[in-house]
């Protein structure tokens, strides 16, 4: 983390851009914030993986808990980090999102793609099925915070999520989209509840790369699948207990 | 509102801090349970679901030799085990500093069971994608 060329703070978050940048039209907003199976994270780090985006800000849980600096390469990085590429720009989270962050940060993000003009903000998300083990193909399920978003899945076969719950940073995101009518689009894929699902990750990926027209190959995801379950064991585990303490509904009581 | 009425109120509020901080407590103690033991294992991850006839419990166990997979019930917990297909080392998977030179081979985990568990039935199905799944009938009460 080297002196930012711009700074923002907000309730207790940092935002910093290192760079001047600028995206081409219509330009989207990609999120992976840990949940569910880690779907978005997994996600979203191999997209910036394969089209090689560039790292030119961040987001830094500044006054609040926990204290922890994230370390890499020998330099300090924020837990949130934003990439771009043509007109694409992403958010990956390196941490679980501490449930008294959830609505800062949700409102920072709106405000931020509000301020850089993006055209529609597409959270990659898990959704916790029970049956996921006997799934080869998990499903993707959409959910759209107005009808611009919605136009984004027009063709693409895939169902809606008309029933049920959405917990965590995704819910507030959306809500705060629909009350600043952003077009937020929520891309939803049946997942392990617990453990990392790469194959979610690809299913989702999948979808994504047609709303783009841009091909994100998920081959290398996939043969990577078990070295990336093995290494985001930690991250799931803590997401898990972050998840818990927010109420998402646990598979020992709903089962 | 009656005398009891408040007694009950007052019940209630007391059970829900009791519950509240033994969720707490409970927290705090699986965060800081390590997942790599001072014996070179992995603790890999596992979720326990309830039906009403039967638990199943599945474990994920990226990179591991399913065909050294073992399980057995000792006393009221389920003891599994199994070797990684090759010795992985922190350094690579974590790209941590400390602890880089660290290398682990295998699996194990001890699953504490439900009391009502019929533990001789436990079925033990291995998924190509090495995610484990454990079938444990409840036992009937005739």
């Amino acid at each position: 983390m080297s002196r930012p060329l711009y700074e923002e703070e907000y309730d207790g978050l940092v935002l910093m851009e290192y760079e001047e940048y600028e995206l081409s039209k219509p330009s989207f907003l990609i999120l992976g914030l840990p949940d569910t199976g880690l779907v978005g994270v997994i996600g979203v780090n191999h997209a910036i993986d394969v089209l090689g985006m560039k790292e030119v800000a961040g987001i830094d849980i500044a006054g609040m808990m926990p204290p922890v600096a994230v370390i890499s390469n020998g330099k300090v990085r924020p837990p949130l980090r934003i990439y771009v590429k043509d007109n694409i720009m992403a958010l990956s989270a390196e941490t679980p999102v501490p449930p008294g962050t959830v609505y800062p940060l949700s409102r920072m993000i709106i405000d931020y793609a509000m301020k850089r003009g993006i055209d529609y903000i597409v959270s990659m998300a898990g959704i916790a099925s029970p049956n996921r083990i006997n799934i080869e193909k998990p499903r993707v399920y959409w959910i759209a915070s107005n009808d611009k978003a919605r136009k984004l899945v027009d063709g693409l076969e895939i169902e809606g999520f008309t029933n049920g719950y959405l917990v965590g940073p995704y819910a507030l995101i959306l809500k705060n989209a629909i009350r600043s009518r952003i077009p937020n689009l929520v891309l939803l894929a049946e997942a392990f509840m617990e453990f990392p699902d790469p194959e979610a990750s690809a299913a989702v990926l999948g979808i994504l790369s047609k709303i783009l027209g841009k091909e994100i190959d998920v081959k290398k995801l996939l043969e990577q699948a078990e070295l990336i379950r093995l290494r985001l064991r930690g991250l799931m585990k803590q997401t898990r207990q972050t998840m818990a303490e927010m109420g998402t509904p646990s598979p020992l009581l709903y089962a | 509102m009656s005398w009891v009425d408040e007694v009950f109120r007052e019940f209630e509020k007391i059970r829900r801090r009791i519950e509240k901080e033994i969720d707490r407590i409970m927290r705090e103690y699986t965060a800081l349970k390590p997942d790599l033991t001072p014996d070179g294992s992995l603790q890999p991850l596992y979720t326990l679901y309830e039906y009403s006839d039967r638990y199943i419990i599945l474990v994920d166990l990226p990179v591991a030799d399913t065909s050294t997979l073992e399980v057995k019930v000792v006393d009221d917990k389920l003891v599994l085990e199994a070797r990684l297909e090759r010795s992985i080392r922190l350094g690579d998977v974590y790209g941590h500093t400390v602890g880089q030179e660290i290398s682990v081979s295998r699996y194990k985990q001890v699953i504490p069971l439900p009391a009502d568990v019929d533990a001789e039935k436990t079925e033990v199905k291995v998924r190509p994608t090495k995610i484990i799944e454990i079938v444990i009938p409840k036992k009937k009460f005739t």
